[in-house]
């Protein structure tokens, strides 16, 4: 009856030959699990970004227009054509370029980097002069936030706080092992300033140009070598140069007739603020936030545990200098919840699977013998995951709480064979040695067993072939799952039996009774059997419709691609229309605060203005970003936050306002540049086209249902001072432009002209025109510039100025210019609101040729994960049912095995519905999942028959089909129970922390599971029984 | 078989109950989506917005207006002087003073080369006369010819000193001011004994046609806000070669002012008129024009293109606009933010393409 060669037979008779080795094999592999789960890296989700390189460029003075033209499209040209880049998108701002090259996934970081590196080398002399070496910014995970602090004092100025931000904090932040890069917003960075008075360059007859030579020679450091004698070398040092305002004004400009004109005769030489790029409040104080980034490929935890220990030793300073620390956002907080609601519904999920093994095994020994699968499975699990350099996060631990039912299943089925077989051992006149009954009882379930366990590992594949974020997200999951399955198959093969054959083989716990539970069960399990095989017309017809019926509902489902998170930390954006000026935003954005602060959940509220010095973002002094962090809440508390903080939003006006929490922003960003759920890209080449149709569009999204956060994202009519040069009045006033450019650029940015030295303290310095002649657009024509003959002109002869709309921001995707409009959805799912925009838009506007329009986001995100997960399973459920075929031998058994799938996806289905009808990227995982789970229950059900028939020489009949179906009555019960009850834990608190993702999941397998256990115990054996062949194969027939 | 009829009966209960309740619960879900708050929300936020035949109103309620930090100012009636701006120099008196000795030295010179040449002519004509009757010598005659003719050279060099000194003058100082040194008037000796000051004014040559201010001010750089009032002298023939430029002549009785300083010049033109004067912070730029934002009724904002010109204390609108007078009430703090409200896209009209409103 059992083959006495082969792989498993071997396998399994080495396992009891040397069971002693085995067991201590399988001690020494806990041990290592153990260790690899002390040394593992924790995260949230696992890293699901592409591989990005993102490429700064500062281009001083340019405007946006010029920037796109002359530095953004030179640098998409030369990144373009790189091996394995899979999109490119830029932002041309005011003096600044940013381009985003995304790389296939699975392509080396690294070596994309090298790659950009070496083509921007190729940029050398293309870039206008003045536009600096383009640079890589610091490389950091999509969710490589690890701290947001904020600093505020009533003792010290703004300025004496960004330089203790800025020359103590951030440094010692950056030593910090693991720190990436520290970015800081608000306070007032300080410079020493030269502050030109117009008038007074007149007085002397001195133009700007004079100013700026003598500053830099003010500020000049320069080397002065070594004295070399026989005995020694002897280093020089030169001091002596300005290293204070006052200094500095002493600097001479020129000396003539025995007069000394120095630069404080025509300037205000002075301490003073940098002109500011981006502010911050803390708690609707002016302050200075810190966002402190962690490097790739790090463990967030060990970071976060890392900068705080840092912090912590730098109290001391904290205090003597009277500086507030407060904490702002800590997204270790939403890891260790999550990580801990996981692992608790793991914990749950094994101790209830391990009551559901006793309570139907009533045997102590074989339920332990059972249980031992589940450390062996999970931690190899673990193990696996560790060698594919993946992370320990709440979709890898997602992973193992799935499988924990079905890994304990591989051992139940042996054991239970196993325990069947010693009793019946026992009656025997001659018993078999204990060795040849337990190896028979393994190796006879097994064939089945090893054919199911690889088709759930089939059914997975398709999600580990999900690309982009979705594969990010799941393919941990899957990887887990498969490892942990495949692992509970080793040990079935291993392990059990030789701790069987080592706890079993005594006869005493071999006579214990069966559990009077599944005797009873069996009892009454016989009787509805027998009901359903007399009614069985009408039952199938019932199945039949409700199956019909649940397939019929598929169309009204609505989907969402990122569940909402409950990080209890919000995000919260601001804009006010372009050319807002940041004490207008910081103004706004102490009232918002104010107002935020006011609602009795928030704990601690920071915002920031405009960007940061290498910082990734570029927005304008119109842009806020508010981190609000949450007091502790329950799921439906922050949902309630989360509306009640748009609401305060809106109640202000001219706010452009968007709510959300860090990683969902991530995610979203990751999929298409943008923190939000909705993206519509209008390509063109006219930027006014462009514009217009960005302006309908946008009007026409406000208006769909559900449509919130509406948001251009490169507004037009920008507030712009245009100077445009008249070629003959420079030449008639012996100028070149760039004389001209100089001067303007000058007065208005300042030009750095270098550096003042204070302890381990660099201050720039910097030409600029005093602050009184600045502040009027009207000024600005009447800037005088000297020419080389010493005469005065009016920057007005050499110039048209005049007002005009400019734009903040250019942006490009895929090197072709589009203007973006967002929004986020709110009360109703991501799909059915991008169907209902896309209709309303297409009937409402018209495109001119040349302009055409893109979904994107995460509806596009989902549609896409969507395609791929039915085209790749439906290959592997080609892939599914050869195998089932190649186990079962007969087509029409493996149709019977096959029609439990529909009745699943019903209960599936049902459950979604009762959940939400939230069709989630989470619930098709979740499917695919209940397939393979449900294929393995009934193809033990239908091999079983075949087994009666073919090896015990049953006739095929009720009787036989009753028999069979309650002999396999307690192992599918246990299955499905410690599958279902191993879930029921993230299912049921499927909105909270951690299992935003897995709870659908969970609900999903929960719902089929119970339909689908139930038409494998109810109606399959009449199905069977009407349509099934056993004893014979297919191919017996042909 | 009654028990299978019974059966049969609860079973199909069952049946029906189950979808009934899952088709209830699937339209409830539906239904009790918060589409209605979202829908609110969207409704509170474009219902500020209102479009009446093109004009866009902003309603704000004073509770918005005040979480907004709005504030409004009403109007007064101001006058006002547009003018320009330019760059002048208080005249070094030495240089004023050398050209009035100089002056002075060659009319004393040419005054003294014509009594030598009268006395030296009427010596030539009695030594003539003499000479002629024979009761000279011709040695006596040459000599006091000589010393005639001499008389008289110098008298012309003195005279072509002076009429050139005249137009070297002239062309310096301009007219009035020449006159003034010539005729050696009162204000010549004040500017000399420093109880006024003259200034030199350029102008741009883009600025030229403009009519002359009779009176304007200059402010020291030193001296922030400070301005004195000088009044016009004379258009210098002279071209500034600082500047390049034509210069003005003003005069100013001097309080701090010393030669060579370099002063800020204010010259009003055109029309002094009436209107108001909105503060700085009112006034937005946008799409090339400027505008404010006019208060219609108390929860109701208009906006406004107006054209200014820079005052003292803000922006001044003449009193010919149509929509701006004294009394009329306009957004003092906050005007970004109604223009921002009135920009978002959420406004937005909606409409077709071309619809920009």
């Amino acid at each position: 009856m059992i083959e006495e060669h082969g792989l498993l037979n071997s396998v399994v008779r080495f396992s009891l030959r040397f069971r002693g080795i085995i067991i201590a094999l399988g001690i020494l592999f806990l041990g290592y699990g153990i260790y690899t789960l002390t040394q593992a890296k924790f995260g949230v989700f696992p890293e699901f970004a592409p591989p990005q390189a993102v490429i700064q460029t500062e281009a001083p003075g340019l405007s946006p227009e010029q920037v796109e033209v002359l530095v953004t499209q030179p640098i998409e040209n030369a990144v373009n054509g790189i091996i394995g880049i899979e999109s490119l998108r830029s932002r041309s701002i005011q003096g600044l370029s940013v381009v985003t090259a995304t790389f296939k996934d699975g392509t080396n970081i690294f070596i994309d980097r090298q790659f950009v590196t070496e083509r921007l080398s190729t940029l050398t002399g293309q870039l206008p002069v003045g536009v600096k070496q383009p640079q890589m910014t610091p490389l950091v995970p999509s969710t490589g936030l690890t701290l947001v602090i904020g600093l505020t004092s009533s003792q010290k100025t703004p300025m004496q706080l960004r330089t203790f931000a800025d020359w103590i904090l951030r440094r010692r932040l950056l030593s910090v092992a693991g720190v990436a890069n520290v970015t800081v917003f608000g306070g007032e960075v300080k410079q020493f300033q030269i502050q030109v008075r117009p008038d007074e360059l007149i007085k002397y007859n001195l133009s700007i140009e004079d100013v700026l030579t003598a500053a830099k020679r003010a500020t000049a450091v320069e080397g002065s070598g070594f004295i070399e004698n026989n005995n020694q070398r002897i280093v020089m040092q030169t001091e002596g140069q300005s290293l204070t305002a006052a200094d500095i004004a002493k600097t001479i400009i020129r000396h003539k007739d025995n007069m000394n004109i120095t630069l404080g005769d025509v300037a205000n030489v002075v301490v003073a603020p940098e002109p500011p790029i981006g502010g911050a409040t803390i708690e609707g104080k002016h302050g200075v936030m810190m966002m402190i980034y962690g490097q790739y490929g790090t463990n967030t935890l060990e970071v976060t545990k890392n900068v705080e220990a840092a912090l912590t030793n730098m109290q001391p300073a904290f205090k003597s200098e009277n500086i507030n620390l407060i904490n702002l956002f800590r997204p270790a907080d939403f890891i260790n919840t999550s990580l801990g609601n996981i692992s608790v519904s793991l914990i749950l999920g094994a101790v209830l699977v391990i009551l559901v093994l006793l309570l139907f095994l009533f045997n102590f020994r074989t339920a332990a013998i059972s249980c031992t699968a589940i450390p062996f499975s999970l931690l190899a699990g673990i193990v696996a995951l560790q060698s594919f350099g993946l992370t320990i996060n709440t979709m890898t631990l997602g992973g193992l709480a799935i499988a924990i039912g079905e890994v304990v299943d591989d051992a139940v089925i042996d054991v239970e064979n196993i325990l069947r077989r010693l009793k019946e051992n026992r009656s025997l006149e001659i018993p078999r040695s204990n060795f040849r009954v337990v190896l028979d009882a393994s190796l006879e379930v097994r064939t089945a067993v090893i054919y199911a366990t690889f088709a759930v590992v089939l059914v997975f594949i398709p999600i580990l072939t999900l690309s982009g974020v979705a594969g990010k997200l799941f393919s941990p999951l899957g990887i887990a799952y498969i490892f942990s399955v495949l692992a509970s198959l080793v040990v079935a093969l291993t392990v059990t039996p030789a701790l069987s054959l080592v706890l079993l083989g005594n006869q005493n716990n071999v006579e214990r009774k069966e559990s009077p539970f599944a005797l009873w069960l069996k009892n009454k399990y016989k009787i509805i059997l027998h009901k359903v095989e007399l009614n069985s017309r009408k039952v199938i017809l019932v199945v039949v419709i409700i199956t019909l019926a649940g397939f019929a509902s598929l169309p009204f489902f609505g989907g969402s691609f990122i569940p909402k998170l409950k990080e209890g930390h919000f995000i919260a954006h601001v804009s006010a229309v372009p050319g807002t000026s940041i004490n207008e935003s910081l103004e706004l954005s102490k009232k918002i605060s104010a107002a935020l602060m006011k609602l009795p959940f928030i704990e601690t509220i920071g915002e920031r203005t405009g960007r940061a010095e290498k910082g990734d973002d570029t927005w304008g002094t119109n842009y806020s970003e508010f981190e609000i962090q949450l007091k502790p809440m329950s799921s439906s508390g922050a949902e309630k936050a989360q509306e009640e903080i748009r609401k305060t939003l809106t109640s202000f006006i001219g706010v452009n306002s968007s709510v959300n929490t860090f990683l969902t922003e991530r995610m979203e960003e990751t999929l298409s540049g943008y923190t939000s759920s909705v993206v519509l890209n209008i390509y063109g080449n006219d930027l006014n086209t462009l514009d217009a149709l960005a302006q309908n569009t946008a009007g026409v999204l406000s208006k769909v249902t559900g449509a919130v956060d509406v948001q251009i994202q490169s507004p037009p009519e920008m507030p712009q001072l245009t100077i445009h040069l008249r070629k003959d009045d420079l030449q008639r006033w012996g100028f070149d432009a760039k004389d001209v450019l100089d001067a303007v650029q000058t007065a208005y940015q300042g030009t750095d002209v270098g550096q003042v030295y204070d302890g381990n303290q660099v201050f720039t310095v910097s030409t600029i025109l005093d602050t009184k002649d600045r502040e009027s657009v009207n000024n600005v024509s009447n800037l005088l510039l000297k020419n080389s003959d010493g005469v005065y002109v009016k920057l007005s002869q050499l110039a048209d100025v005049y007002e005009t709309s400019g734009r903040y921001i250019i942006l490009h995707d895929g090197a072709r210019r589009v203007q973006t409009i967002t929004c986020n959805v709110n009360g109703t799912d991501v799909v059915s609101f991008v169907r209902a925009a896309r209709k309303k838009i297409e009937s409402s506007i018209k495109f001119p040729e040349g302009t055409y329009i893109e979904f994107g986001g995460t509806a596009a995100a989902q549609a896409k994960s969507r395609r791929e997960l039915l085209f790749y399973s439906a290959i592997a459920g080609v892939g599914i049912i050869l195998l089932i075929f190649i186990a079962l031998k007969n087509l029409r058994n493996l149709f019977l095995v096959l029609s439990n799938l529909p009745f699943a996806f019903v209960g599936g289905i049902i459950s979604v519905l009762l959940s939400g009808g939230q069709m989630s990227l989470g619930s098709m995982v979740g499917f695919i999942t209940l397939f393979g789970i449900t294929m393995r229950n009934s193809l033990m059900l239908i091999s079983h028959y075949d087994h009666l028939v073919k090896h015990e020489g049953k006739e095929w009949n009720l009787e036989t089909a009753i028999l069979g179906a309650s002999e396999r009555l307690v192992p599918i019960l246990m299955t499905a129970l410690v599958t279902g009850l191993g879930l029921l834990p993230l299912a049921i608190g499927s909105g909270s922390a951690g299992k935003e993702i897995e709870g659908p999941l969970a609900i999903v397998i929960l719902g089929g599971l119970a339909t689908s256990t139930l038409l494998n115990l109810l109606v399959l054996p009449t199905l069977s029984l009407r349509f099934g062949r056993f004893g014979k194969n297919s191919f017996d027939r042909d | 078989m009654s028990i299978n009829k019974k059966s049969k009966v609860v079973f199909y209960f069952l049946t029906f109950i189950i979808l009934f309740a899952a088709g209830w619960y699937f339209i409830q879900s539906r239904s009790d989506r918060p589409d209605k708050i979202a829908a609110k929300d969207s409704t509170e936020t474009s219902s500020r917005i209102q479009v009446v035949d093109g004009i866009t109103t902003i309603e704000l309620s004073k509770e918005e207006q005040k979480n907004s930090g709005i504030t409004t100012i009403k109007l007064n009636q101001a006058k006002h002087q547009a003018q320009l701006t330019a760059y002048g120099t208080v005249v070094s008196i030495q240089d004023l003073s050398k050209d009035f000795q100089n002056y002075e030295a060659d009319k004393v010179q040419l005054a003294k080369s014509q009594e030598n040449l009268l006395i030296s002519q009427k010596n030539y004509e009695r030594t003539k006369s003499l000479y002629e009757k024979k009761f000279a010598s011709e040695q006596d005659f040459q000599t006091a010819q000589a010393s005639f003719l001499s008389d008289q050279a110098d008298v012309s060099s003195a005279k072509s000193n002076l009429s050139g000194l005249r137009s070297s003058i002239v062309e310096q100082w301009g007219n009035e001011i020449s006159k003034w040194i010539f005729n050696n008037s009162a204000t010549l000796q004040n500017l000399l004994e420093l109880k006024e000051a003259l200034i030199q004014v350029s102008f741009s040559p883009d600025e030229m046609d403009t009519k002359i201010p009779e009176n304007i001010f200059i402010q020291l750089p030193s001296e922030n806000g400070k301005r004195i009032s000088c009044r016009f002298v004379s258009a210098g023939h002279l071209a500034n070669s600082q500047f390049q430029t034509k210069t003005l002549y003003y005069i100013a009785s001097n309080t701090s002012l010393s030669g060579g300083m370099n002063v800020r010049a204010f010259l009003p033109v055109g029309k002094n008129s009436n209107g108001v004067v909105v503060p700085s912070e009112s006034i937005l730029w946008y799409q090339g024009k400027e505008w404010i934002y006019v208060e219609k009724q108390p929860d109701k904002f208009i906006r406004v293109e107006v054209d200014t010109d820079n005052n003292d204390d803000g922006f001044f609108i003449p009193g010919n606009h149509g929509q701006i007078s004294p009394g009329v009430t306009v957004v003092k703090e906050g005007a970004q933010l109604l223009l921002s409200e009135e920009l978002t896209p959420t406004q937005s009209s909606g409409g077709g393409e071309g619809d920009n409103d």
